[in-house]
């Protein structure tokens, strides 16, 4: 790959000067246009005649997504108990240090497993209808608790955009995934997917 | 000024350029977040698939907005939508979006 250094010359096309301009290669700190700040110090391609940003290099792009993952935001939802114990029985399968971490990290793997597979939003429908037509044997009362969990902004568009095409609510996704990884993860003697999260956690925290 | 880049060449350089890693983004003074390239969901190697999957049918072309004499190529493909131009010999990606 081929590397800018800061004073290099290259062109693009400037929106400010409408026009097809000679720019040079400066260090800047760059906004997101979102409002969620700004990555300090990138290498930027700037209009020699209007002085703005008007290119980024490919180079500078891994630095603009770890700023972008920094920006977390809270995911938040009450579930019955029941589901928070078979996240909690996942986590201990996949590290002897189960923590809130690995729920957390399991609800994202599984949530991006299933928004990627195209049938994703058939099956996360029809999970959660199972999930709640699911009632304990005894006429006893399930209490509702609260999951929480800070997630990168990316990770929450994906996951709001997940259960968009899937038409259910949040709550609804979640409850379906829980679904999803006690049948693959809990309930099976030796599950088929084990082998390749505990790889993933150990590399995760090592 | 920009010679005329057909659709089987735009996608081979479009490609060369994210496998590379040698292309740019054209920006409006910020980062526009909704451009998958930026975020940590979508790879590289993500955009280089979809591209290998368009064919002549998927592809596009329009002269860019602010500078007419460059033509952007613009793919649509499984709900995909890349937009990309050439300013030899660079190659610049405006849009990739779902
Ligand atoms: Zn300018």
């Amino acid at each position: 790959m081929k590397l800018y250094s800061a004073g290099d010359k290259s062109k693009a096309i400037c929106e400010t000067c409408q026009d097809m301009v000679e720019t040079t290669f400066l260090y800047r700190d760059v906004p997101f246009d979102d409002g969620t700040g700004k990555v300090k110090d990138i290498l930027a391609s700037v209009c020699d005649r209007c002085g703005e940003v008007v290119a980024i290099p490919a180079q500078s792009l891994p630095a603009i997504r770890r700023a972008r993952e920094k920006v977390e935001v809270s995911l938040e939802a009450q579930v019955p108990a029941s589901d928070i114990e078979i996240l909690d029985a996942a986590a201990t399968r996949i590290s002897e240090r189960a923590s809130v971490r690995h729920r957390k990290f399991l609800l994202a793997f599984y949530v991006r497993k299933m928004a990627r597979d195209p049938q994703g939003a058939e099956r996360i429908k029809q999970l959660f209808l199972e999930a709640k037509a699911a009632k304990p044997k005894a006429k006893v009362k399930v209490p509702r608790k609260r999951l929480s969990f800070k997630v990168s902004h990316d990770f929450e568009e994906e996951f709001a955009a997940f259960a968009k095409i899937s038409g259910l609510k949040k709550t609804q996704v979640l409850r379906g995934v829980v679904r999803e990884i006690r049948s693959d993860l809990v309930a099976p003697e030796y599950p088929a997917s084990l082998p390749q999260l505990r790889e993933l956690v150990a590399t995760m925290e090592s | 000024m920009t010679k005329k880049v057909g659709f089987k060449e735009a996608k081979r350089r479009a490609i060369e350029a994210l496998r590379n890693k040698t292309y740019q983004i054209e920006e409006r003074q910020e980062i526009e977040t909704k451009n998958l390239l930026y975020g940590n969901t979508v790879s590289e190697e993500d955009v280089i698939e979809i591209i290998i999957k368009c064919r002549g049918q998927d592809h596009e072309m329009q002269p860019h907005h602010m500078v007419k004499t460059v033509d952007v190529h613009i793919l649509r493909k499984d709900g995909w939508y890349i937009k990309f131009y050439f300013l030899d010999p660079e190659t610049f990606f405006l849009s990739v979006h779902r």
